[in-house]
């Protein structure tokens, strides 16, 4: 934030003994600007006219701080303040002047001046103005760098999510030239598959486009929370049977173990969320005559579930990016697995929402075991 | 050496789009042979020296994936036509366009293509190739 946690101060002022005063305050003068608790200190730069001053802003870099006089020998405080130093953004001024008006005080203010220092002032005096500009300082710059990150986080969000939208569409587009050329014959029979892998592309999509919905609305608060009375354990029935045809597909064994019923203070959209991604991943991810077991019990704090597949497993490198989004995990074994890459990413905000924990166990090539715990009423 | 067929290795991680490549090619009579990783490309090559074209992604489990395979092929066979494909073009900051033939000395690849690609459009440059 400050080039070798040094802040660069420009006195400029006429009379000699405010120069050299300000200087020896300042430079054994420390200030504590960010909760690391790292010390800042002063290094004073000192001109006696304008003229000096702005040969000088114009060579080298710009002060942190200037500490300027309203009236100089060969000009005047408030013009060069006007002139050279209220267009930028990253250096704060401290208007010094023995005739301290209120008139003058405005009008420096409105060209940008932090603050105003009436001569004589003592020591402390300075050294409280300075602390304050250098703060002011630190936290502008502080979200100057908050902002550039946002936007560039939002910007590599933006650009995977181009490619995610992009790649389904390139597919369905290949496959209808594909039947405008007539490649395989013009008998419609003939490309069964094609349609096929055309609606699978296209509910993929849909799925990405559904799970960014609900990833936004988590996100920015505002999805509405409906909290009420809930049986989890009827809702993670109806949840399995919503995957019976898939894990069937897959040649997949599903078993639930839960009490006949289970009821808890909850959003039945957010719980339904977390079991569909779970159940999904592990029928995705699992292999020919695998099983999958969903397992729901009621702890001290609220509800566990536990979701385990005997699956293709995750590698200890996996494992740690398996929350960030877009993450899908790409090796031979998992290439043709369809997904949005969002899934595990919005688990963990609801996750969040109960204050709970994610609990990941895995062994490559053996299974996985998601375990959740929400805090929550349960009765 | 004569052969009755031309024959075409596709190298993509994309299983649609090998799908649809494949189809193209037999249409335009070659006999075609797929692979889904930089790996299993070089194995294929290795043993089958004299295949007529190579399409290659340029993304696949790598960003350069397309670009290491490339020097590899033409390290095996120096005059097999490599035709690359990619859907993000723009994004990799490699001026395809503008480096053209002779100047692209880093690596010699005949012909960039833009996914997805259609028909006529790879009939057309296969035409120019011969």
């Amino acid at each position: 934030m400050f080039k070798n946690r040094i802040c660069k101060i420009a006195v400029v002022d006429d009379e000699e003994g405010i120069r050299l005063g300000s200087k020896s305050i300042l430079e054994a003068f420390e200030v504590e600007v960010d909760e690391d608790e790292e010390t800042l200190n002063f290094q004073i730069v000192d001109f006696a006219d304008k003229n000096s001053f702005v040969i000088n802003l114009e060579k080298e870099d710009d002060p942190d701080l200037v500490l300027l006089d309203c009236k100089l020998p060969d000009g005047n405080g408030i013009d060069i303040l006007d002139e050279y130093l209220s267009e930028k953004d990253d250096v704060v001024v401290i208007i010094i002047t023995a005739y301290a008006t209120v008139e003058n005080a405005v009008k420096t203010t409105k060209m940008g001046a932090f603050d105003f220092l009436a001569k004589p002032f003592t020591p402390d005096q300075l050294r409280h103005s300075v602390r304050k500009a250098v703060n002011h300082l630190y936290l502008k710059r502080k979200a100057v760098q908050l902002e550039k990150k946002q936007k560039s986080i939002r910007f590599e969000f933006l650009s995977v999510l181009a490619h995610e939208l992009k790649s389904p569409i390139n597919a369905v587009e290949g496959y209808l030239d594909l039947m405008e050329n007539e490649i395989m014959g013009d008998q419609i029979g003939k490309y069964s598959k094609i349609i096929g892998n055309c609606t699978d592309r296209i509910g993929g999509m849909r799925k990405l486009i559904m799970d960014l919905l609900d990833l936004t609305r988590i996100e920015s608060g505002k999805k509405k929370r409906e909290v009420t009375r809930i049986d989890a354990a009827t809702i993670l029935r109806e949840a399995m049977a919503n995957f019976k045809l898939s894990a069937e597909q897959s040649k997949l064994e599903i078993q639930i173990k839960a009490p006949d019923k289970l009821e808890i203070d909850g959003d039945e959209g957010e719980l339904m969320i977390i079991y569909n991604n779970l159940i999904s991943n592990a029928i995705k991810y699992n292999r020919e005559n695998g099983r999958v077991t969903a397992k729901l019990s009621k702890i001290e704090q609220g509800i566990e579930i536990e979701v385990e597949d005997t699956g293709i497993g995750l590698k200890e490198e996996d494992r740690k990016r398996l929350f960030q989004e877009f993450t899908r995990i790409k090796n031979e074994k998992t290439r043709n697995i369809q997904g949005s890459g969002l899934g595990l990413s919005i688990v963990r905000k609801i996750t969040d929402l109960y204050q709970g924990t994610i609990e990941v166990n895995s062994k490559y090539g053996k299974g996985t075991v998601f375990k959740i715990r929400l805090n929550c009423s349960s009765y | 050496m004569d052969k009755e067929r031309k024959t075409a290795l596709i190298v993509d991680d994309d299983e649609d789009y090998l799908f649809q490549m494949e189809a193209n090619l037999q249409r335009l009579d070659y006999e075609v042979t797929t692979a889904s990783s930089v790996q299993e490309a070089t194995a294929i090559m290795e043993e089958n020296r004299d295949v007529d074209l190579v399409l290659v992604d340029l993304m696949m489990d790598n960003m350069d994936d397309g670009f290491v395979l490339a020097h590899k092929i033409r390290r095996i066979n120096e005059n097999i036509p490599i035709i690359m494909t990619t859907s993000v073009a723009k994004d990799t900051g490699y001026e395809f366009d503008s480096v053209k033939g002779e100047n692209r000395e880093w690596l010699k690849i005949d012909k960039i293509l833009n996914k997805p690609v259609r028909f006529e459009q790879l009939k057309t440059v296969l035409a120019t190739l011969k």
